[in-house]
């Protein structure tokens, strides 16, 4: 059997016929959507948003009351810092000059030389040639 | 022409045909009926869907096709104890009354349910719809050659597959 001779016989082979019954159903859904199109749509976003809030309404609830604390306390927090700020007073000139009198003799501390000596630093390595010739006086 | 008349058009020219591809491609009528609703819902809200479009039966093809393989992909992750309940498929072939026949057909319609979907689609749309391969490949969105070996291979499958009726159906 060639080709085109299998072919044609697989063609003889009719399909079946749409169910006549299906038209006037498909055409009516088909010209409702075309007429009903925004309240389609609509209602879908309803659902939407009904399936989305309304199985956790009390989840939804408990972070809406959280969120609203949270916020509060912030506001709350937010509106005691100035006060905080408002009640401290100008430094007088005499505290300025004893806490510059402190700096000075902090500084003076640190430069004596008993400080000096305790935090200087060890000397840093020499360069290697220098070290082979203590190991091999030694 | 108004919107419902042009609808009415469009089914009476093309139904059949989707019909006939739809159910080849889904082995399922329920579902057939679903695609070729969703067809026409889409045709009717988006009215200049075929503006401009030479070949209508080649757009509605791809259309079908289209949805098609998205409601079998779908249907890949749905529920599969489904498919365990479901023995006997859709046949896309029509009923006759000759037992030969009716054996024929139905080893005809077993063999094409093996085909993957994309052979399957060619060869139906070569075959019953007597497309050439330049409106398949227009059809199906696919290069020429695609749906040229795609037949080939479809074709040699089916040669295998039906080779004992060979001599027995005239």
């Amino acid at each position: 059997m060639n080709t085109d001779d299998f072919e044609q016989r697989l063609q003889r082979r009719p399909m079946r016929q749409v169910p006549a019954e299906w038209r006037e159903g498909i055409l009516a859904v088909a010209r409702s959507t075309t007429s009903q199109r925004p309240a389609i749509l609509d209602t879908q976003q309803h659902l939407w948003w009904r399936e989305l809030i309304w199985p956790y309404r009390r989840v939804w609830a408990g972070m809406v009351c959280a969120w609203l604390l949270i916020i509060g306390l912030n506001a709350a927090s937010f509106e005691q810092a100035p006060r905080v700020a408002s009640k401290a007073e100008p430094r007088s000139g005499e505290e300025i000059r004893a806490f510059v009198e402190q700096r000075r003799m902090l500084v003076q501390l640190t430069d004596s030389p008993t400080e000096l000596a305790n935090t200087r630093k060890p000397n840093p390595p020499g360069p290697r040639s220098d070290r082979t010739t203590i190991i091999s006086a030694a | 022409m108004d919107s419902g008349n042009k609808l009415e058009r469009l089914y009476d020219e093309h139904a059949q045909a989707l019909f006939a591809f739809l159910i080849n491609l889904t082995r399922n009528e329920a579902d057939t009926r679903d695609l070729l609703q969703e067809l026409f819902v889409k045709l009717a809200q988006q009215p200049d869907l075929l503006r401009g479009i030479r070949n209508e039966r080649a757009f509605l093809i791809r259309l079908a096709h289209n949805a098609a393989i998205d409601l079998m992909r779908r249907g890949c992750t749905r529920d599969r104890t489904r498919e365990q309940f479901v023995i006997e498929l859709a046949s896309p072939f029509a009923r006759t009354d000759d037992p030969d026949e009716r054996a024929f057909r139905a080893a005809l319609a077993e063999a094409l349910g093996e085909l993957p979907p994309e052979q399957r689609a060619v060869v139906h749309l070569k075959l019953w719809e007597e497309m050439t391969f330049e409106q398949i490949a227009a059809g199906l969105d696919i290069p020429q050659n695609t749906a040229a070996s795609r037949y080939r291979y479809g074709l040699d499958k089916l040669r295998q597959r039906l080779r004992p009726f060979y001599e027995e159906i005239k």
